[in-house]
């Protein structure tokens, strides 16, 4: 039954007057309690009264306003006469419930069942804000208010109206959370006094049309709102500007139309001899006719209309936004503040220790006795009764938590204590910085309850707290909470200083030790003889005297384990988790014994780069985690952890990065100790890749050697320790290809190789102080070497993380080394297509290519000696360079350019991989130079061949002697043997 | 241009263009070992014929032995000249002159050879002409038969009694004809009386008084157009 917000329906009113706290709250004078507040209404010699309470959220409005309705009500029930007279007064009361306008105005209508007939545009107004039509109608009513307003616009947006008229916005505009839709939700819908200080306005967006709503309305516009965000801007402004307009138009009630309907009632109530008490626990419930109900209700000074005392009330921003003529109407002007419950601003905490001790009390009596306490409330105007009074502990309780008076009657304070719950509202960790009543009772008191239920679970009071962790905690743990759990240790970050005002062990101990066995929790192990005996130890009365001098322990050293007992012991974010991550940073950095491990390896462990606070997540931190690419060490809640943390801290900022301070030695030991657990764990932690390393290096080896082949045209040396030293040192030359695709590989691979080396170094390096890698473990090179020569894959390596752990190894799969077979088939083919091609060549001066390279030679050979010739003649060739080539062609280079032709014979006639061992650019040179002498001799052939048409060479002069003398010896054997000269028979 | 025997593409070029420089020289001596070639063919032939004729001409003789002291001599003297041609177009420089010395000696053995030739059968053509002069008249009044004896040899000897024959087939047809004559004189059986008259007859220095030897007398009759050939004159 106990609540935190005002439950005065449904039978509620003994509970709620039962532990209602006198409220006094002030006006332009000074302060107003709350019975003289009830005496200004209850006696007003005025026939309308209008009182304005206003105050921040949780203050005590709807507190003051329903006690106001109660002490009405039950004046009206006994003799007690209001200045009305004897008039039947109705008194209605509009509570906040879901604060939305239709609930209000649902509330108005039902407790005035007799004036239904003038509540009908009321009625209809609650219609016209539900339903899915309800946006459509809104979206209308902005057309029209722009509509009327449009001469007041600026030069661009004179036809805004037509956005709010146009078939194709419609639906943009009326969408699910746009404006208009959160508009009408609000209206409707469950709000937050905070959601009801202002209007889901437009933004600049909504006029960011999708091209199908970008239709119906001027194109100028569209054009301009499209183009021009500064435009966009004017124009959400300019229909925000009218949104408050435009919603009061869609109720209905814009206007005097309240004012009307308020006036109707009133004519009629006046007739009938009746009048209206009006009390509205928060304006802003009626959203945008906050201020034509005020307007409504201000005096009018009509004597047909009957008697009214109305009380409003509104936040702060409500009431600064009526219009000034409006507040000159209001009677009387009264502010609600924090202090005007708890009376913070009285000395010590009487005023807060009592109105937690009237809830106590309240509670405690139960359903039974409620009526009893609610009685003294309104005979004696509060409580006078203790349920204490018959608890058997009672004196046990109270020595251990003390107590409040209330006259003759004592209540005891547990679970709390005397200026506890003060500083537990001071201590609150909340995201709002309202201390007042009904944070008190919201985010104290109802969870302190639930959490002694279960005896405190966790290492927290049940409380969102700042922790207060003892100045002297690590001092003095190991002698005064010897035997405690985790969990009570952690508690006593709480427990001391909250429940005892002091910030050390050694002071606050004795204050503490007789509520520890309520709180289910050992004793403390020792306490200090200073202190005095515990039983000697009751806390005192007074909380007020001066905090105990800060010890010596820095404040950041408080702080920060504060926050820590924050996080492990409350279940909360770590605050300023940043120290932590640095201190965590730091022992990751230099502690973990990278040196000894090759797993993960040396490039691994880089790739993180300096392990620094964004490396570390510790569970509940609120930073972000760092991306996920880094290593990243994580830290759970934990008691472990957390211990680990306070000795971190301890380290940091009492040893002053040392371990000399007090229990630093302890604290070293668990430091080391930690360490040799968790280590492991740690250094795992620097692998961050996923895919499997083995491959990767496989694969780079693979492509190594692959390389070498490629760029050196030769094998491996046999010899093991040679092959690694060429892998992990030759210098890829720039490879000559017949193919794009070899010239392609060629020109990157420079690069390519570093890049590979570099990873596969890396990953084996061992590591030999902070100097560059000069050691590597050679047996996963020598492991891949030993794969079959003519194999020129990659080997399998798919892995889906490779890019994000091996991105060169990726680029590499990437490339079109992992098509190197295909890519030789293509060189091969062009090699084959190169040397073939001199066939025409060949042909063409009648050479025989039965033979190539002896064909190659006899064309050499014969070029030169065409050369040479002409060079008898006095003939040029007309490329001096390439004569002086030719020329050179002794037998040697001619040898060469053959055996050069021979081998890419030999090439071409066996596998595509043989292109490995050959260097095509030497084949390529000599054939081209074939056909530059080729065509040069043509050239040359064909200039001379004028001059050479009617030549008699030596040859044939030598021809022609030769026939002349075979003829002569004919001749001779004819002389010689006369005898046998043949017979002519014919 | 003229591509050298097995010389080809490159290489041909080659020499072409080696043969620039001095195209006058090469020119001049591949005129001289063209007109070597051709002169020693011209001799070569001409001396064949010449043997061929001495062939035939020992056979129409049906004289193996004929002209042979002129033919050695010949042969000699052109096998010396030729060796000496020999020597000349071996010298990397021909000397065009000496060269032609050596073919006009040759040439001057085998005309020789030649003329001898021409001589031997300008002889059996008179030979053979003479004595079928000689017996022409009788044969044309004794034997028509031997009478065309005489006119096939008359026909094989016409129009060649200037040119030496070098075909043995004609030679040999020569003879034969001779000897077709010979035969059909032979059947006539004329005894020596007989043709010791009829010799003396044919040469005008018969004695009439023979006419009254019977044999003669009979042989006379059997053929009465001899009779009527036979006249007398007065010395």
């Amino acid at each position: 039954m106990l609540s935190p917000i005002a439950q005065v329906g449904s039978g509620a009113t003994e509970w709620f007057l039962a532990t209602h706290s006198p409220i006094t709250c002030t006006d332009n004078v000074g302060p107003v309690d709350q019975e003289e507040l009830f005496k200004f209404l209850f006696s007003a010699s005025k026939p309308e009264t209008l009182v304005i309470v206003k105050g921040e959220p949780g203050a005590g409005k709807s507190q003051l306003i329903n006690w106001l309705k109660i002490r009405f009500d039950d004046s009206l029930g006994s003799d007690e006469h209001p200045s009305m007279g004897d008039r039947r007064v109705r008194s209605v009361m509009i509570r906040r419930r879901s604060g939305s306008l239709k609930d209000a105005l649902e509330q108005l209508v039902e407790q005035l069942p007799e004036f239904e007939r003038y509540l009908a545009k009321i009625r209809a107004a609650i219609d016209g804000v539900s339903g899915e039509a309800a946006n459509l109608r809104l979206y209308k009513q902005l057309y029209l208010c722009l509509f009327d307003a449009r001469d007041t616009a600026q030069k661009h947006l004179r036809l805004l109206h037509e956005i709010f008229n146009a078939n194709g916005t419609v639906k943009w505009l009326c969408r699910k959370n746009g404006a208009i839709d959160l508009n009408i939700k609000r209206l409707v819908e469950q709000s937050d006094a905070t959601a009801r200080e202002s209007l889901p306005f437009f933004r600049a967006d909504d006029f960011k049309f999708p091209p199908s709503a970008n239709l119906g309305f001027d194109g100028d516009l569209a054009d301009r709102l499209a183009d021009d965000e500064v435009l966009r801007n004017a124009a959400a402004s300019r229909a925000n500007e009218y949104l408050r307009f435009a919603i009061a138009g869609l109720t209905g009630l814009r206007g005097d139309t309240l004012n009307e309907i308020f006036r109707e009632i009133r004519e009629e109530m006046q007739r009938r001899g009746e009048a209206l008490a009006l009390f509205i626990e928060d304006v802003s419930t009626l959203s945008v006719l906050d201020e034509e109900l005020v307007n409504a209700v201000q005096p009018l000074n009509d004597p047909k209309l009957c008697p009214l005392v109305s009380v409003l009330g509104m936040t702060i921003p409500a009431y600064v936004r009526l219009p000034d003529n409006l507040k000159g109407r209001i009677d009387r002007v009264l502010e609600i503040s924090t202090d005007s419950s708890l009376k913070l601003q009285e000395a010590g905490d009487s005023g807060i220790d009592e109105f937690v001790a009237r809830y106590l009390n309240g509670l405690r009596a139960g359903p039974d006795q409620i009526r009893l306490l609610a009685d003294d409330v309104r005979a004696r105007g509060d409580q006078r009764q203790s349920v204490c009074e018959d608890c058997p502990v009672k004196t046990k309780c109270i020595e251990a938590f003390g107590s409040v008076q209330f006259g003759d009657v004592e209540i005891g304070l547990y679970p709390l204590g005397p200026g506890v719950a003060r500083r537990l509202l001071k201590g609150l960790d909340l995201d709002t910085s309202l201390r007042n009543p009904r944070t008190l009772l919201q985010h104290v008191v109802l969870p302190l309850l639930g959490s002694i239920a279960t005896e405190f679970r966790g290492s927290t009071v049940g409380i969102s707290l700042k922790p207060r962790s003892p100045g002297d905690l690590a001092v003095e743990q190991d002698r005064m909470l010897a035997g405690w759990t985790a969990e009570q240790k952690g508690r006593i970050s709480y427990l001391l200083y909250y429940w005892t005002g002091r910030e050390t062990l050694r002071e606050g101990a004795a204050i503490l030790a007789p509520m520890l066995p309520w709180f289910q929790h050992p004793p403390f192990s020792r306490l200090d003889p200073s202190e005095g005996k515990p039983d000697d130890t009751r806390p005192p009365k007074d909380f007020t005297r001066p905090a105990p001098v800060e010890p010596e322990a820095p404040k950041k050293y408080h702080d920060s384990i504060a926050r820590l007992d924050a996080w492990f012991q409350q279940n909360r974010p770590l605050e300023r988790d940043v120290e932590y991550r640095q201190l965590l940073a730091s022992v990751i950095s230099r502690s973990l014994s990278l040196d000894q491990v090759r797993i993960p390896s040396q490039r691994v462990q880089g790739l993180s780069g300096q392990i620094t606070a964004a490396n570390i997540e510790i569970e509940g931190m609120i930073k972000k985690p760092a991306v996920a690419s880094k290593a990243r060490f994580v830290f759970e809640r934990s008691h472990e952890i957390y211990e680990f943390l306070k000795d971190l801290v301890g380290f940091e900022h009492l040893g002053k990065s040392s371990w000399r301070f007090p229990g630093g030695e302890e604290a070293r030991r668990r430091y080391g100790h930690w360490l040799s657990k968790r280590e492991a764990q740690y250094i795992r932690a620097y692998d961050i890749t996923k895919c499997d390393s083995r491959a990767a290096l496989a694969t780079g080896v693979r492509f190594l050697r692959l390389a070498y082949r490629f760029s050196l045209r030769k094998d491996l040396p046999s010899d093991l320790a040679q092959a690694v030293n060429q892998i992990v040192s030759f210098k890829p030359t720039d490879t000559f290809g017949l193919s794009a695709a070899i010239n392609n590989m060629s020109n990157d691979l420079p690069q390519r190789v570093q890049a590979i080396r570099k990873v596969i170094l890396d990953e084996l390096a061992v590591r030999q102080g902070a100097g560059g890698i000069n050691f590597i473990d050679p047996r996963p090179i020598v492991e891949n070497l030993s794969f079959n020569a003519d194999d020129v894959s990659l080997g399998e390596f798919d892995g889906a993380d490779v890019e994000i752990d091996f991105p060169s190894i990726s680029r590499l799969q990437k490339s079109q080394w992992t098509m190197l077979a295909e890519v030789l088939q293509g060189e091969h083919k062009a090699l084959e297509t190169l040397i073939y091609s001199l066939e025409t060549v060949l042909r063409h001066w009648h050479i025989s290519t039965e033979n190539m390279p002896e064909a190659i030679r006899e064309y050499l050979e014969s070029a030169r000696a065409v050369i040479k010739a002409c060079e008898e003649a006095n003939q040029l060739l007309g490329n001096d360079n390439l004569q002086e080539r030719i020329r050179s062609l002794a037998p040697a280079i001619v040898s060469r350019h053959v055996s050069m032709i021979e081998r890419g014979v030999s090439v071409v006639d066996g596998e595509a991989l043989a292109v490995l061992s050959l260097d095509v650019k030497e084949v390529n040179d000599t054939v081209d130079l074939l056909k530059q002498i080729d065509a040069a001799i043509r050239r040359l052939q064909e200039a001379l061949s004028q001059r050479l048409s009617d030549v008699v060479t030596t040859e044939e002069v030598e021809a022609g002697q030769q026939q002349a003398i075979t003829s002569i010896q004919e001749f001779l054997a004819l002389c010689a043997a006369e005898s046998v000269c043949p017979e002519v028979e014919a | 241009m003229t591509i050298p025997s097995g010389l080809r593409g490159l290489r041909a070029l080659e020499a072409k263009i080696r043969g620039l420089p001095n195209q006058d020289t090469l020119q001049r001596r591949r005129q001289i070992v063209r007109s070597t070639q051709d002169q020693v063919r011209g001799l070569q032939s001409e001396l064949i014929l010449n043997l061929q004729r001495v062939n035939a001409l020992r056979i129409a003789q049906d004289n193996s032995d004929l002209l042979e002291s002129n033919v050695k001599r010949a042969l000699a003297s052109a096998s010396a000249k030729t060796i000496e041609l020999l020597a000349l177009l071996r010298k990397d420089d021909f000397d065009g002159r000496k060269i032609s010395e050596k073919f006009d000696a040759i040439k001057r053995a085998t005309k020789s050879l030649a003329d001898d030739t021409g001589t031997g059968w300008a002889d059996i053509c008179n030979e053979y002409t003479d004595q079928a002069n000689a017996i022409r008249p009788i044969a044309e009044r004794l034997s028509p038969r031997l009478l065309a004896r005489i006119q096939e040899l008359d026909g094989l000897l016409a129009g060649k009694r200037n040119t030496p024959p070098n075909s043995v087939t004609f030679a040999r047809s020569v003879v034969d004809a001779w000897r077709a004559i010979t035969i059909e004189i032979e059947s006539l059986a004329i005894k020596p009386a007989v043709k010791q008259f009829l010799n003396d007859a044919k040469n005008g220095t018969g004695d009439p008084k023979s006419i009254i030897d019977p044999e003669i007398r009979t042989f006379l009759d059997t053929y009465p157009l001899l009779w009527k050939s036979l006249y007398v004159v007065f010395r």
